[in-house]
């Protein structure tokens, strides 16, 4: 009997695990360069030792994985010079104290030196290293095979990277590290004066979260008519007089 | 329950959003005011399984792992320094700089503040003044018995005395730039002060390499640009409408465990 209250406390826990990644989803609606991710669940069997039981195994649920979904965000035009979107599945390279990290939000600024950095004032790397932009330069021009240039000439070009989707974890601060060396990213082109937005569609998210909170609420009911269930028989049997 | 506190993070996120934008759409008419821009950053992940841990005697790994993030932060709030239209005044004392650069203007605290606002005139003395009568750097002064003030792409001044038939030169301005512009600090009155983080100031005559041109009798307005504003300001809103959604979808989940333990 205590079977049926612990297959729905499976249930509800993996569904507490989709909600929290719905709603960090949600949450990052307006990150830009954000992959939106979804829980992946399993059917976990596990066989019954009872000789009188009618059924051989019970299924749990089990959450086994999240899938992240790489699929590009929309492109959106800012007008700002420094703004990059990476169009295909490459990424750039962003020098921190803890090693190389990739990302794909392109938000650059230049800082005190003239290096091109991320929101966060990691360089962004070229070929060559840093790119740093010589002081007084009004036009910069970003080609779409990432080489940064200026009225004095090229001043480096962007390291575009790929990898396979599995390797990569999220780091937070819309990074991303990697379990494998980069190989250089094909079919991949450096948008200059785009963002790529995050690419959560907030309709199905919504769509999800009312699943979720359905399906918690049916098995909510579920352990509800299992308790009911053990007390009545607990009471029942408790009435049998010997 | 997690999801309470990321929905939070996002509901704060947008907030902070809608109020990047009501102060562009609020400086709309703000002259040589720049627009700014919220950006984000999804917060630190947590590693629930990590992935390439062996799930088996056999060596077979967990290919995707387990890992739930914790929500949204602000990343910065950065300034786009794009050049606003150009709009004729014809007072000789209304300076735009078309191209890089900003006026040096003296702090009654004797520190050096930046502006693309040249909404000047002069003060008693005949010094060039801004709207709250600061001087403009190096100080330039017009003679009182001037009947005409021109000033010329390069920043001369020129002034014509009455009874003279030739001008006489009175003064020059020069303009600043910085490695890194959109690392101002906005003190407001349409003022900026230097900091680490946008380096030190470069200074330069107008139309020299690396530095813009002045434009007399000419204001530069502010480079908000309504739609795209009102757009954002549509898309943020309901993206915190979103994220409310969550945290009551959370409680309600939450309720009904609480009502597990009725009888």
């Amino acid at each position: 009997m205590e079977n049926a209250l612990l297959v729905g406390l499976s249930a509800q826990m993996a569904l507490r695990r989709n909600m929290e990644i719905i709603s960090n989803n949600l949450a990052n609606v307006s990150t830009s360069g954000f992959k939106r991710e979804a829980p992946v669940f399993e059917e976990l069997m596990v066989p019954v030792d009872d000789a009188t039981s009618s059924v051989a195994e019970i299924s749990f649920v089990r959450d086994w994985g999240v899938l992240r979904d790489m699929t590009e965000g929309p492109l959106q035009q800012t007008g700002s010079p420094l703004d990059v979107a990476v169009e295909g599945t490459g990424f750039l390279i962003v020098r921190t104290a803890e090693g190389e990290r990739y990302t794909r939000d392109g938000h650059l600024k230049l800082d005190a030196q003239g290096r091109l950095v991320t929101s966060d004032g990691n360089p962004v790397l070229s070929d060559g290293g840093e790119i740093t932009i010589p002081p007084g330069i009004v036009d910069i021009k970003i080609a779409s095979d990432g080489t940064v240039s200026t009225a004095q000439g090229v001043a480096g070009k962007f390291r575009v990277v790929a990898f396979p989707p599995a390797s990569m974890t999220k780091e937070g601060k819309n990074l991303y590290a990697a379990g494998v060396a980069p190989t250089p990213a094909e079919n991949t082109r450096v948008l200059q004066g785009m963002i790529e937005r995050s690419n959560v569609e907030p309709v199905i998210e919504m769509t999800k979260m009312i699943e979720v909170l359905r399906a918690y609420q049916h098995s909510t009911e579920t352990l509800n008519a299992t308790d009911d269930m053990i007390r009545r028989a607990t009471q029942r049997l408790g009435e049998v007089k010997v | 329950m997690r999801s309470l506190s990321i929905a939070s993070s996002g509901m704060l996120a947008q907030q902070l959003n809608v109020e990047v934008i009501s102060n562009n759409i609020a400086n709309m008419n703000t002259t040589g005011f720049k627009r700014q821009r919220a950006e984000f950053q999804d917060l630190l992940y947590q590693n629930i399984e990590r992935m390439g841990v062996s799930s088996s005697d056999a060596g077979t790994i967990i290919p995707t792992g387990i890992q739930v993030g914790t929500g949204v932060k602000t990343a910065s709030v950065y300034r786009i320094m794009q050049q606003g239209d150009m709009n004729q005044t014809e007072n000789p004392f209304d300076l735009a700089i078309e191209g890089r650069g900003f006026f040096r203007i003296r702090l009654p605290s004797g520190d050096t503040a930046y502006t693309r606002a040249g909404s000047f005139s002069t003060n008693a003395e005949g010094q060039i003044v801004t709207p709250d009568g600061y001087a403009v750097e190096p100080g330039i002064n017009i003679p009182t018995d001037a009947t005409k003030v021109t000033i010329n792409n390069a920043g001369q001044v020129y002034v014509r005395l009455a009874g003279q038939a030739a001008d006489t030169l009175a003064g020059q301005f020069d303009l600043a730039t910085f490695a890194n512009e959109a690392g101002l600090d906005s003190q407001g009155s349409n003022l900026y002060l230097e900091t680490a983080a946008s380096g030190s100031a470069q200074t330069g005559t107008p139309g020299s390499t690396g530095f813009g041109v002045l434009a007399q009798g000419t204001l530069e307005t502010s480079n908000v640009n309504a739609v795209t504003e009102i757009t954002s300001l549509i898309s943020a809103q309901r993206a915190y409408e979103m994220n409310s959604k969550v945290v009551s979808a959370s409680d309600e989940m939450l309720q009904m465990t609480a009502r597990l333990t009725r009888s």
